[in-house]
């Protein structure tokens, strides 16, 4: 497994933090609920904080025998402690407009009482806490770590929120929630760090100094209604205020605001001395109200989302390791460097493609060959080699792999004595738009050697594709005269989650060897036209995906016979009421959308499918537009009936065909969207949808004509609608 | 605890409080408690008084 220094250091501090993080994240989500339950309490009063201190005091003081203290606690409720006629001491939340006691001060919880202490220092004191602050830290820099590796997978900052391709639950979810989560988690870790920092006094001082403004005056004593000091602020400001112990004139008012300190005197009002709060305290506040959620209520909702999706993270992300560990194949060479013919090099982030150019080089093994397998980064001379095989995936913004970083240069570097034949294949997704670019970069970089000759052009396979990858062994086997078969290893099928479903109906195959297959699942299952049916045959156990018409509650699919296809063959001999063992996976980007006034649907080939289902569910009224690409009117004959339903039940509002073999020139599905583009135009402008479904060239081709016709008609880029969804494609 | 005594005023750092049946004043101060009658109040009051508190607080 080759990792970069980023992935490295992201997972070294998540295993060495992995236990502390563990408990500080279940705590974590324990008090996160304190905050929340306290503001639930029925102790606020509305405008309170509009009240003048003034006000609230005059209240107050008719009310009670003598007022110790009044106070906003972080909830905002307000508290007063005051003594009885009976001089009693009490202390409670009150209702500053009146006076009235609203109910018993919170007593913190045990659970809340046991977690804090967990959470803050393990129970171990003073070490807990350091270790607490330490790991508090290591969890930012694995946030940071993390911020880094989306932004070199996704490809930079730009499209730090465009779609992430799905490899699997784990790593996708891992991606998704982390673009949302990393803002609130740095924000946690760094406050979290703060507090350490201030409870080890390793912060400056905050104690607050106090300047005299006035020592003892001889003014004349007033009300404290009539203080001005107290008119001035209202509720909205006040932390606290401690009232005098005694009527001695030195006994003086302590007013705490959010910014300062003052010392009032008790008889004539005036501001006797003021503190400013200094910055550290502030800053000390603010970590706490960020750091516990206390008096808001959505911060903290956000804090105990963040705190589940860390567990998550652990868990993803371990699960990723392993899996990763589980696949990744070490590299046993038999032959040494300079005894091999056939030099495979591998440019790998994640260990995938290092698995194909393993499964070349069992191959070529099988065949008797001398084989050489290393990292491109280990590029050197290679003293008999007559073939350079180069398999390389391509990272962030067209980048090489980490473990092929130095290769241009080593290149540049040493020199070939004999003339070697190569051939590049690159690995990517077509999501990315830097598709297989460094695979094209060492395609290029080998081209201008002098003693290397191109063997095969370069070879691009779209995620990880076997059939691809068939392709490539058999271009390959065609231009070396030879007969490499590969090992496809077998990827294992969780046999429990496929469920059976019934053959309800199955049409003979057309003159486009297509069929359509109508199945009921035996038991229940939540799905829609759009989802994917996926078969597993037991030859190779890959996953083939067929799209899903629903039409009256059954799964209807069109497919299309190949001629090496092993999964279409299989289904095209079924027989009704047979057996079929599949899974429905959900497909949550290509559902109708109800929401939209106008639908266009673009299909060529058997990619009608869903469509034949969404058309039959379109009673909300939405304008429907259907497009189709065949190949003569026969092929057509297929889905005819389904079509001429939805006609007749007012579900569509119009179909347009294209035939490429009925006439003398070939019309595709493009060239009849070129003919509509007004309506085209006027679907997008009124936040319409265009849902495209059939193959790859089919949609490259369409999405090329809608481009060339926003850009001449609606001045826009065919991206700005794309990313508003208003484009939703499911092509293959 | 008994029913009679009433606080005289209190703050942050402590109180005073008043035993009717007693008669005694009861002052505290951080963790210092002192139970005090009349003329001991008084005393007490009287020598603080005469404390240079500055200095006190300097030293």
């Amino acid at each position: 497994m080759t990792i970069s220094i980023w992935r490295y250091s992201h997972l070294i501090l998540a295993v060495s933090s992995a236990l502390f993080i563990f408990i500080a994240t279940v705590t974590g989500i324990i008090l996160a609920l304190e905050p929340i339950s306290n503001q639930i309490q029925p102790f606020a009063v509305d405008n309170a904080n509009d009240l003048s201190l003034a006000e609230a005091l005059e209240i107050l003081h008719n009310e009670y025998e003598g007022v110790i203290t009044l106070e906003k606690d972080e909830n905002d409720f307000v508290i007063a402690s005051i003594i009885t006629a009976e001089g009693k001491n009490d202390m409670f939340y009150v209702n500053p407009f009146t006076g009235e006691k609203l109910g018993e001060l919170i007593k913190k919880k045990p659970i809340f009482e046991f977690a804090t202490n967990l959470h803050r220092s393990l129970f171990l004191k003073s070490t807990g806490r350091f270790l607490v602050g330490l790991f508090s830290f290591f969890l930012f820099l694995i946030a940071i770590t993390g911020i880094k590796l989306i932004l070199k997978r996704q490809g930079g900052f730009k499209r730090f929120f465009a779609k992430v391709v799905k490899e699997n639950f784990e790593q996708y979810f891992h991606i998704v929630i982390g673009r949302y989560t990393l803002i609130p988690i740095v924000i946690i870790t760094l406050t979290g760090v703060f507090l350490s920092l201030e409870k080890f006094n390793l912060l400056p001082s905050d104690k607050l100094v106090h300047k005299n403004i006035e020592n003892t005056s001889h003014a004349e004593s007033i009300g404290i209604n009539g203080f001005h000091v107290f008119q001035s602020y209202t509720l909205n400001e006040l932390k606290s205020l401690e009232f005098p112990f005694s009527e001695d004139e030195e006994d003086y008012f302590i007013l705490n605001l959010k910014d300062k300190e003052l010392y009032i005197n008790q008889y004539t009002g005036r501001v006797m001395s003021k503190a400013d709060i200094s910055l550290v305290s502030i800053v000390s506040t603010w970590s706490m109200v960020l750091h516990t959620g206390q008096g808001t209520f959505v911060w903290a909702m956000v804090l105990l989302l963040s705190c589940i999706a860390i567990l998550f993270f652990m868990y993803s992300g371990f699960t990723m390791t392993i899996k990763r560990k589980k696949e990744s194949v070490k590299i046993k060479n038999k032959y040494t460097k300079d005894e091999a013919e056939f030099i495979l090099l591998v440019g790998s982030e994640t260990g995938h493609t290092q698995r194909f150019a393993k499964q070349f080089f069992d191959a070529l093994i099988t065949a008797n060959h001398t084989v050489y397998l290393d990292q491109l980064n280990k590029y050197s001379t290679y003293k008999i080699a007559k073939h350079l095989i180069v398999f390389t995936a391509t990272y962030g913004e067209g980048e090489a792999p980490s473990n092929a970083k130095n290769f241009e240069g080593l290149l540049k570097m040493i020199r070939q004595k004999q003339t070697v034949k190569y051939s590049v294949v690159g690995f990517g997704s077509l999501m990315y738009p830097d598709f297989c670019k460094y695979a094209i970069v060492v395609d290029a970089l080998l081209q201008k050697q002098k003693n290397f000759i191109p063997n095969l052009p370069l070879f691009k396979i779209n995620n990880q594709s076997h059939d691809a990858f068939k392709t490539w062994i058999q271009q390959w086997n065609e231009s070396t005269s030879q007969d490499l078969k590969i090992q496809l290893t077998k990827p294992t099928v969780n046999k429990k989650r496929l469920k059976n479903f019934e053959v309800l109906n199955i049409t003979d195959c057309n003159v486009d060897d297509t069929f359509l297959l109508q199945l009921k699942s035996l038991k229940k299952q939540k799905f829609k036209s759009g989802d994917l049916l996926a078969f597993y045959p037991e030859e190779d156990h890959i996953e083939r995906l067929y799209s899903i018409g629903r039409v009256e509650d059954t799964i209807l699919l069109s497919i299309k016979k190949h001629k090496f296809g092993v999964c279409s063959k299989q289904l095209s001999t079924q027989k009704q009421h047979n057996m079929i063992k599949a899974r429905i996976k959900r497909n949550l980007d290509f559902h109708f959308p109800i929401y939209a006034k106008e639908v266009i649907m673009i299909a060529n080939g058997t990619g009608i499918a869903p469509f034949l289902g969404m058309m039959n569910e379109n009673t909300l009224d939405i304008k429907t537009h259907l497009f189709w690409g065949g190949r003569t009117q026969q092929s057509f004959q297929l889905y005819s009936k389904l079509i001429d339903k939805a006609f007749k039940k007012g579900y569509l509002s119009s179909f347009n065909l294209a035939y490429s073999r009925e006439e003398d020139e070939k019309v595709y599905v493009q060239d009849v969207l070129m003919e509509k583009e007004k309506l085209i135009c006027n679907v997008l402008q009124n936040k319409g949808v265009i849902m495209i479904c059939g193959s790859i060239a089919m949609q490259n081709s369409v999405l090329e004509a809608l481009n060339i016709i926003t850009e001449s008609k609606l001045q826009h880029p065919l991206s700005v609608f794309e990313n508003n969804e208003q484009i939703k494609m499911d092509c293959y | 605890m008994c029913k009679s005594i009433k606080a005289i005023s209190r703050v942050k750092s402590g109180e005073l409080s008043f035993c009717e049946n007693y008669k005694s004043f009861h002052l505290i101060f951080n963790n210092i408690f002192l139970a005090l009658n009349k003329t001991e109040l008084k005393r007490l009051k009287d020598y603080i008084d005469t404390l240079v508190i500055d200095y006190l607080e300097h030293k």
